[in-house]
Parts: structure tokens; C-alpha cells; sequence
């Protein structure tokens, strides 16, 4: 049997009286790794901070791991959008893994040896250690976005929300994100993120929410991941995503194969 | 009652004030709105080099001082943060504080070197003086005032672009760079004007006020021009007519209030975004959304069978928001309740069908365009049946039926 | 000129000007980080109603009514533009700038309705009377300090502890606030505590220095530490020095200059600005033009000597043409003199070193061009503009890579 990691009810957020979601009412599983698909200006992101608990809602509550959100002293982790981040600011690689550490702190005391030892194994695991006195504006995007990750690993969160962990990476970032979220799947925690590259979903995540403002399928990937469900989610426009894929592959294989004819 | 001499300084200030209206709504645009401040208080050091260099107390050499001055002000401004990591804000203020602190250094070399009987003067112009505003002067700054309104008007085009799209404006035939150098110029001869009466610090104000307030009544460019150059203009009336009747009170700090008051009233009252508004608007909105779910959950457990609710089962699983809900819908007279039990009114009932029929039909109809116009979203079941056309409703209901049945 | 300083009267007005400054640079670094160094500026104006309150209720000049009166007006101010940001929709430049003018309008007017009973001077606000601090003294273990020093002192202290026991906590709520609020930080009384903290250094700095002078040592040094710091200590710290130093030096031009001490060190922090915004090692913009200028030397210099070598030994291969580089002319002419004058090239053919720069060159462009052919499957005509740019980037060892890469393939 699961536990409910997140339980969303009738969820309603808006932004200077717009609303940004609409309605949601949701369950994610503990242990389970959740994609957040919609299209841009779905409220995505909006959904994340709502369950972070920095943005009120104008109507229905959350509940993490069984407790309302304002009462829950539950630690989240969680790794923002890249372009929401000020890269001139003056911290190095290890400072801002070692902010993971902050809260289990407590006021007062500074991060100590057992601190800087552990922000070190996290970034370790995303393969980053040796940058770590590197200052955050001076890493390349992949790079930047994993020592992001291995903040959240320091966090050592049983929730952890990622936004957009995979936009804009190169390959080996990619694969040491994905490695990082097959271990923290193994050791039973629960990962949100929101994710754009519809192709990779089917195999990668056991749990999608479709959104669009309103919430258009939530549950098991096998189940929810259906044509009908993303036509309903991004609505015509899905053809003009699946002729963009196609015309993509056909632009890669054929390259590809030029390349093997020389 | 109005004496002459009040009336060409009404005319002054009047002018002053439409200027500065019009100055600032481009300013709240771009959102520069701080630039004001500190060009305005970087003219210190341009006029004591002025004062310097022409050895006068004469408005238009001092005026070319402060002019140049702020030119520079507002270019370092806008430079810094394309060439470093400083950040607007942080140049803003830098550029604010050293060129501030660099005149009153200049005044202090001024004062302690024998010219202080005119050098009284420059100190003026840091509160302003608006009562001893000479007649020539009056006019001098309603001339320009007027000037530069009619410049604002005939370009309003340009600036339009420049000021809701920069890049567009740079991609499209339209010289960017020098309606952007000319808004600055705008900004800074207005500013530049304004200071005599003023003064350093409120001359921002009198930039920023008025189009802070008009931005409350309207939604358009130019609307939003028109109606800060007329709060400009009315803080100006105003202000120095209060200021005529109490003697003791400087004009400038008077004027600057009655923009404030100007936006108060805009902040409470005007309708839409108005704050009194929007509070109604939100509340009554989340009522008829808390009605509406309330209504819907007790005709879905009504559709499955049971007749009624149990009001103590409802009432556990629900918070202090849902009692409310409850004891409104009771007074509306949507729900009847006893003590145990909690069931639809035949009104209430044909309200729940209602509204659930039309939101099925709106999120068909959204998920068959896939719109997130934010604006269509979350609306009433009246709402939805005026704005979709009946013969759609048709149609998006029979897709309903069908997926229904298949 | 430097002996001003050691004079009894020096000494004192410049252990006052310092403190005030070093005060003001340390939070001054937390407003930059949070890019709110605006805020500084408002304050400082914002809490003239404040003092003026507080003045008139005490009806006497004792700093306590009037740092209390201030630091209510101070929390007005940033309570008010939050609120007209956050709840009624105005721009945050232009709610800050609604508030703040219009609490200074209503404090000028407050100065005149009351000038009469009290002796306010508006001016004695904006500069400051540091320049009598050696005249007003008060005995501590049995030394004389100037009075001023008291608040100044004070608010220093204050700061550096508030820095210090908050470190982690401001770190983590200036670089992300969203994870700062996540982490149950009680987010807004930290960012609430650090505006009233601006508030209470304003006001302890305003006898002593003016607000002028908060105004310029709020921004300025702690922008001089983000241009020079890659880590937030060193930030604080260099900050900090930025400060002292502008004090030091405006002190010192105020003796020069005879004129009043807070307008000098603002001038003089103004000129260390410009100096860090110059000089910043690695991006200032000196190192950077002189980076930029020296690279496009280089690609000139060796693309000359290249090209001229070509010539001299053969006919020009097809795709060894230089492509048409946006370079100008100008560039091109100081590198012709550059390759004159290191004696690489005579009479148009490059000898010496020259010439073998210029065999280096060719041989990594052709490295390069098998190397995109064979390895990154490259169609042909795609082959010759990437070889020209990357042949300039190739150092020894990657060129060795590529050549041993390219050799382990055909074995």
C-alpha cells in the first residue's frame, strides 16, 4: 500500500484575480516520480509554488504527506527554473549546495564540517565536485542545473519538486539528472517535476498530471498518457507538436545516416 | 480673491503639472519610474558647475547645467547595466547618491568661497520656492511645459511602441535609440523645469504621482496620458491654491500632497482596478464559486442515490469556509437543512443542474480550442450561457452525449 | 594634507564618517543582492515626517524620540510599497516612489508648520553636522569621543552582529527566496528585520552624516563589492573597506577642498566605483577590452601570417581561402604593424617564428577539417568557416587529442 505524498482539492490560484489553475483536484503517490505536462502558460509552475506553500491560493487546500500545508513541517526540496535565478550573485558551487543544509540547521549555527562533507557527496553524485569553488555564473547551463539538483539532494527531502530540470541541458547533464532521479525513486521518495519533452515521458515517469489551467487527466502513465488525453490537453495544437517531432527525427536520422555514408 | 500674482503662478504650475503627467506615464511605462528621482537629483552638481563656470544666478545658464547633467545621470543609468552586473536599481542609486553627493560638495565649495550671498539661491532649489516664483519665470515654465506636452502628443505614436515593445521598435522602421534618447531628454527638461519650484527630491513626485493615480482609471496609452496630464495639472491647480490661503505652506510639499490625495482616491475608488472594487469583485466571485462546487457536490451525492445528505458527515469533512457556504446557501434558500440532514431546494437543485450543465459545455468547448485566455476562465453558468452562441452549446452537449454513451 | 587626518579634530570626524559608512555598506550589500538598493534612497527620505513627529512630541533634540518616530515612518514606507506591489497593482519602482516623496512632502510641511516652536533645519537633515563632531563631546573611560560617535558606533555594531548571527538565513532568502520560504524560514519578519535595521542606521547616521550620505554609502560600496566578489564574504568585506575608505578619502578631500565632509565621501566613493567598474580584475572593463582587443590580434596576426605563407609556398588550395571575417581594416593594419615590429614578418613572408606559427596554423586546420569530416560527419562545403574560427582555439594538448583521436580510428 502507498501513502499520498500531495493531495491536491479543489485547488484554485490566480494571479490578480486571474486564475492561473482552476479547479485541481489531484493525489500523488508517495514513492512515485511525476511529470507536470502542459503547455506554456498552463500554470505549471504556479502549481509547484503552490505546493512549496510560497503563493496562497484563492480557494481549496493542499495536504503534504497528510498534513495541510500550513501545519506541515515537512521539508521540501525543490530546484527552480533556471532563468529565475540571478546568476551574478556571489555564492560558489559548494555555498549553494550547502544552502540544502540550512533548514536541518537551525538558526544560529553555521554549516560545519559533517555539512560540507555531505553537499560534497551530493555533488558527487551529479558528477560536479570539482567545480565546487567554481562561482554559479561561470558554469555552463548543464552545469548549473546540476548543482541545482544536488542542492535538492542535499535537502535530503522525501518531496522534492524540480521546474524544468531538463530544459536547455546537454546530454551528460541529462543523463546524470536522470540517474539522480532513478536513485531517489529507489530510495522511496517522491519527485514532482514539470517536463516538457513529451517523447521521454511513456518510459521515465510512472505518474503525469496533464494541465492546462484546469487539470486535464492526473494518475498512472499507463493510464493518462493517451493521444485523446493531449490532444485535450494542448488542444489543436498537438498535431503541429507531433509534425514538429517528426520533422525533427526525420532531420536527425538523416543526418545521421549522411554522416555513416561518408 | 485670487490675486494676480497667484494667477500666473497657477498658470506655472498648472503647465508645470500637465508636464509632468505626461512625462511620467511614459516613465511608469517603461517602468523607470525612479529614474525620476535620481535625474532629478543629479542636476545638483550640473548647476553649481554652471553657476561655476557663468558666475550667475541666471535661470537659463543654471538651466543648461542641470540639463546636461541629467543627460549624463540618465545615460550612466542606462549603460551600467548593459556593460557590468550592476543592476538597474543598484545603478540608479549609485548614480543617484555620488552625483547628489558631489553637489552638495560643489555647494559647500561655493558657499565657503565668498559667493555665498547668491549661492543662497542654489540652496533653494533643493525644496523649491514656488511663492517666490518671479512672473517671467511663470511663464517661462508654462512655455515649455507647453511645448513639451505638444511634443509628447505629436510623437505619441512613436513612444507608444517604444514604450510597450523597445524591441519591436528597434526591429520595426522606428529610430529606437533616438526615441529613447529623446524620452530621456523629455524626462530630464522636465525635470529640469519643474526644480525651481519644487525642488530636488519632490520634482520625482510630481513625475511619478500622477501617473501611479491615472493608472488606476484606465487600461489604454491614451487614456493613461491624458488622464495623469490632467491629475498632474489638478495637483498643480490645488496645491497652490491651498498653499495661497495658508501662507505658512511652501507650495511645493502642498502640491505633491494633493497628488497623493489625487492617488488615494484613485487607489480606493476608482471602479475596476480600483481597490474597493476589485475587494467586492473578488468576494463575491468566491462566494458564487464556493455556492457553486457546494450546490454541485450535493447534487452528485443525490445523483448517486442518496436523497439527502448527512449534515454531520458533511459538516466533519468540511472547514469554517464550508459552514459559511452552508449558511449562506441556506439563506439564499438554495439547500434546506434540519439538524441532520442537508437537500437541494427545487430552485437550488435546478441551479446545481444548471451550472454543471454549462460547465461541462464551457470545458468541452476550452478543451476543443484548448484557449487559456485567462480572462474566459472561471466564469458563472450565466456568463457562459451569454458568451457561447446557443447553436455551439448545441453541438459542444451532443460531443458530450456521445462520449457519454459510447 | 595627509597630516589633517592626524590632527585630534581630524581623527574624530573621521572615526565618525567611517563608522556611518561602514554601518550603511553593510546592508547596503543586502539591498544590492536583493536588488532593491533603491530602497536606501526612500528610506532615507521617507522618515523626515518621522523625525519631525518625534522631534516635535520630545521637544527636545534627544536621539530616542526621533530614531523611534523614524523607524515607524521607515516601516510605513516599506510596508506601503509592498502592499500598492502586491495587492493593488502598482509597479514596484513606482509604489516606492509614491510613498516615499509623498512622506517627504508631508515632512518638509511639517517642518514649517512647526518651525516656529522647534529648530529643524531641513538642510542639517541632508548634510549632516559631522563636521562639528569634535565640539560636542562626551567622556568615555576617561578619553573624549565626539557625541555623534554614540549612534554611529551603535548602529554599526548592530549591523555587523545582524550580519553575522543572520548570515545563512539572509544568503538563503536573498538568493532564492522561494526556497527560503519553503525551508519554513519565516521569510517576510527576516526581509521585514532588515528593513528595519536601514531604517535604524538612517536615522543614527543622519545627525552624524546626513541622509545624503546614507543615500550614496547604501549604494555604492556595497556595489563596488559586487563587482569585484565572487563570493558573498569577500562581497561584505570588501564592501565594507569600500566604505571606510570612501570615508577616509572624503574626509581628507574635505580639508582639501574646504567643503563639507558627507558630500566628499560620496564624490570619493563615486570615484572608487568608477575605478572597481574599470579595473575589476577579469571583467572590469579595461581587462575586458584589453582581452577582446589582444584575441582579435591574435586571429589577425595568425590569419596574416597563414595567408602569406600560403602564397609564398604554393598556390592557393581551394578552401584555404579566408573567409570574409567581419574584421576591420583598422584591425587588420595594427596586426600587418604588430608582425613588423616582432620581426615575424619581412618583406610580406613570414620567417622565423613567424613562419612557424603560421605551419602550426595549417597543420590544426587541417587537423580540424578530418577531424569534423571523419568524427562530427560534417558535409564538405560545411567544413571550411568552422575550421577557421576553431583553428584559433586549438591549444597544444587538444590538438594532440585530436590527432591521436583521429590515429586510434584508423588503426
Amino acid at each position: 500500500m502507498t501513502t499520498t505524498a500531495i493531495e491536491i482539492h479543489d485547488l484554485t490560484v490566480s494571479y490578480r484575480e486571474k486564475p492561473v489553475l482552476w479547479d485541481i483536484d489531484a493525489t500523488i503517490p508517495e514513492g512515485s516520480l511525476c511529470a507536470i505536462v502542459g503547455p506554456n502558460g498552463a500554470g505549471k509552475s504556479t502549481l509547484l509554488s503552490a505546493i512549496l506553500g510560497t503563493i496562497h491560493p484563492s480557494s481549496g487546500w493542499l495536504k503534504i504527506f497528510d498534513q495541510p500545508l500550513e501545519q506541515s513541517q515537512e521539508l521540501i526540496g525543490f530546484v527552480p527554473q533556471r532563468e529565475s535565478v540571478d546568476w551574478d550573485f556571489p555564492v560558489d558551487v559548494l555555498d549553494v549546495v550547502l544552502m540544502g543544509t540550512y533548514s536541518k540547521l537551525g538558526w544560529f549555527r553555521r554549516p560545519g564540517k559533517v555539512q560540507r562533507e555531505w553537499a560534497m557527496e551530493c555533488l558527487d553524485q551529479v558528477g560536479m565536485a570539482d567545480l565546487k569553488r567554481r562561482q554559479v555564473g561561470e558554469l555552463s547551463g548543464g552545469q548549473q542545473q546540476r548543482v541545482f539538483i544536488a542542492r535538492a539532494l542535499a535537502q535530503d527531502a522525501r518531496l522534492i519538486l524540480m521546474d524544468e530540470p531538463f530544459a536547455g541541458v546537454d546530454a551528460a547533464t541529462e543523463e546524470a539528472i536522470r540517474q539522480v532521479l532513478l536513485d531517489l525513486k529507489n530510495k522511496g521518495r517522491t519527485v514532482v517535476l514539470v517536463h516538457h519533452d513529451l517523447q521521454t515521458i511513456e518510459h521515465f515517469f510512472d505518474h503525469v498530471m496533464l494541465l492546462n489551467l484546469r487539470l486535464v487527466a492526473a494518475g498512472p502513465t499507463a493510464e493518462i498518457f493517451t493521444r485523446e488525453n493531449l490532444l485535450r490537453t494542448y488542444g489543436g495544437r498537438l498535431t503541429l507538436l507531433d509534425e514538429a517531432a517528426e520533422a525533427v527525427r526525420r532531420i536527425r536520422t538523416g543526418r545521421s545516416r549522411l554522416g555513416k555514408d561518408r | 480673491m485670487i490675486s494676480p500674482n497667484t494667477l500666473v503662478i497657477l498658470l506655472g504650475t498648472t503647465a508645470l503639472g500637465t508636464c509632468c503627467g505626461l512625462v511620467g506615464a511614459l516613465m511608469l511605462l517603461r517602468r523607470r519610474a525612479l529614474l525620476a528621482d535620481a535625474i532629478a537629483h543629479s542636476t545638483l552638481p550640473g548647476i553649481c558647475i554652471a553657476f561655476l563656470i557663468g558666475g550667475s544666478r541666471s535661470l537659463p545658464v543654471l538651466g543648461i547645467g542641470a540639463l546636461l547633467s541629467a543627460l549624463l545621470a540618465a545615460s550612466l543609468v542606462s549603460w551600467l547595466p548593459r556593460v557590468t552586473r550592476i543592476r538597474k536599481d543598484a545603478a540608479t542609486a549609485c548614480v543617484l547618491g555620488i552625483m547628489f553627493g558631489a553637489g552638495i560638495a560643489l555647494v559647500g565649495i561655493i558657499q565657503r568661497s565668498g559667493m555665498s550671498g547668491s549661492a543662497a539661491g542654489l540652496d533653494g532649489l533643493l525644496l523649491g520656492r514656488t511663492a517666490g516664483m518671479l512672473r517671467s519665470e511663470a511663464w517661462l515654465f508654462g512655455i515649455s511645459a507647453v511645448v513639451m506636452s505638444l511634443i509628447i502628443v505629436a510623437l505619441r505614436k512613436e513612444l507608444l511602441v517604444s514604450c510597450f515593445d523597445p524591441r519591436f521598435g528597434l526591429s520595426s522602421k522606428i529610430p529606437a535609440r533616438s526615441i529613447d534618447l529623446l524620452q530621456t531628454s523629455l524626462l530630464a527638461a522636465t525635470i529640469v523645469i519643474a526644480l525651481p519650484a519644487v525642488g530636488v527630491v519632490l520634482t520625482a513626485a510630481l513625475v511619478i504621482i500622477p501617473a501611479a493615480a491615472a493608472r488606476f482609471w484606465t487600461d489604454r496609452f491614451d487614456g493613461l496620458l491624458r488622464t495623469s496630464a490632467l491629475l498632474g495639472a489638478a495637483s498643480g491647480i490645488v496645491g497652490t491654491l491651498i498653499s495661497s490661503l495658508h501662507t505658512n505652506l511652501p507650495a511645493g510639499p502642498v502640491i505633491v500632497l494633493s497628488a497623493t490625495t489625487f492617488f488615494v482616491i484613485s487607489l480606493l475608488l476608482a471602479p475596476g482596478r480600483g481597490w474597493i472594487s476589485r475587494f467586492l469583485q473578488k468576494r463575491s466571485r468566491l462566494q458564487n464559486r464556493q455556492l457553486r462546487r457546494f450546490l454541485d457536490g450535493i447534487l452528485s451525492s443525490e445523483l448517486g442515490g442518496s436523497t439527502e445528505v448527512d449534515r454531520q458527515r458533511l459538516l466533519r469533512a468540511s472547514t469554517a469556509q464550508n459552514r459559511r457556504v452552508l449558511s449562506n446557501s441556506i439563506r439564499g434558500g438554495w439547500v434546506q437543512a434540519d439538524p441532520h440532514r442537508i437537500q437541494l431546494t427545487p430552485v437550488g437543485r435546478q441551479r446545481a443542474v444548471r451550472a454543471r450543465k454549462a460547465l461541462q459545455i464551457w470545458r468541452e468547448w476550452l478543451t476543443s480550442e484548448a484557449s487559456i485566455d485567462r480572462d474566459l476562465i472561471d466564469l458563472d453558468e450565466q456568463d457562459i450561457e451569454k458568451i457561447l452562441p446557443p447553436d455551439l452549446i448545441e453541438t459542444l452537449q451532443k460531443s458530450i452525449d456521445e462520449r457519454g454513451t459510447s | 594634507m595627509i597630516d589633517n587626518l592626524f590632527t585630534p579634530v581630524g581623527w574624530q570626524i573621521l572615526s565618525v564618517a567611517a563608522c556611518a559608512s561602514a554601518a550603511c555598506a553593510l546592508l547596503g550589500a543586502q539591498l544590492v543582492l536583493r536588488r532593491r538598493a533603491m530602497l536606501g534612497d526612500a528610506i532615507a527620505h521617507g522618515v523626515l515626517p518621522g523625525l519631525v513627529i518625534g522631534f516635535v512630541l520630545s521637544g527636545s533634540r534627544d536621539l530616542f524620540p526621533m530614531l523611534v518616530g523614524a523607524l515607524i515612518a521607515a516601516i510605513i514606507v516599506s510596508i506601503l510599497a509592498e502592499w500598492l506591489r502586491e495587492q493593488a497593482g502598482v509597479d514596484g519602482g513606482a509604489a516606492l516612489g509614491v510613498v516615499f516623496t509623498s512622506l517627504f512632502a508631508l515632512g518638509i510641511i511639517l517642518i514649517e508648520i512647526f518651525a516656529r516652536d522647534v529648530d529643524l533645519d531641513p538642510g542639517c537633515v541632508l548634510y549632516g553636522m559631522v563636521e562639528y563632531a569634535p565640539i560636542h563631546q562626551v567622556e568615555w573611560f576617561g578619553y573624549f569621543f565626539p557625541r555623534s560617535l554614540t549612534p554611529v558606533l551603535g548602529a554599526l555594531l548592530l549591523n555587523i552582529a545582524a550580519t553575522v548571527i543572520f548570515w545563512k538565513e539572509w544568503k538563503l532568502c536573498a538568493f532564492d527566496p522561494q526556497l527560503a520560504r519553503a525551508s519554513r524560514l519565516p521569510f517576510r519578519t527576516l526581509e521585514q528585520g532588515l528593513l528595519v535595521l536601514v531604517a535604524i542606521t538612517s536615522v543614527a547616521c543622519f545627525e552624524a552624516v546626513g541622509s545624503v550620505l546614507v543615500i550614496a554609502m547604501i549604494a555604492v560600496p556595497a556595489t563596488i563589492g559586487h563587482v569585484l566578489c565572487d563570493r558573498m564574504s569577500s562581497m561584505v568585506i570588501v564592501s565594507t573597506l569600500a566604505g571606510v575608505l570612501a570615508a577616509v578619502l572624503g574626509t581628507l578631500g574635505a580639508f582639501q577642498f574646504e567643503t563639507g565632509v558627507p558630500g566628499m565621501m560620496a564624490t570619493s566613493a563615486g570615484g572608487l566605483l568608477v575605478g572597481a567598474v574599470l579595473l575589476a580584475p577579469g571583467r572590469g572593463l579595461i581587462p575586458a577590452a584589453t582581452r577582446r582587443f589582444s584575441w582579435t590580434m591574435r586571429v589577425e596576426m595568425e590569419d596574416i601570417l597563414a595567408e602569406s605563407h600560403l602564397q609564398t609556398t604554393a598556390t592557393p588550395a581551394a578552401g584555404n581561402e579566408r573567409p570574409d571575417h567581419p574584421s576591420s581594416r583598422f584591425m587588420r593594419t595594427i596586426a600587418n604593424w604588430l608582425l613588423w615590429i616582432l620581426g615575424y614578418v619581412r618583406n610580406g613572408i613570414p620567417v622565423g617564428r613567424g613562419e612557424r606559427l603560421a605551419r602550426a596554423l595549417l597543420k590544426k586546420r587541417g587537423l580540424w577539417k578530418r577531424f569534423a569530416a571523419e568524427r562530427l560527419g560534417l558535409a564538405a562545403d560545411h567544413l571550411d568557416d568552422p575550421a577557421h574560427r576553431i583553428e584559433h582555439h586549438l591549444d597544444e594538448d587538444l590538438t594532440r587529442r585530436i590527432e591521436s583521436g583521429l590515429d586510434t580510428e584508423e588503426d
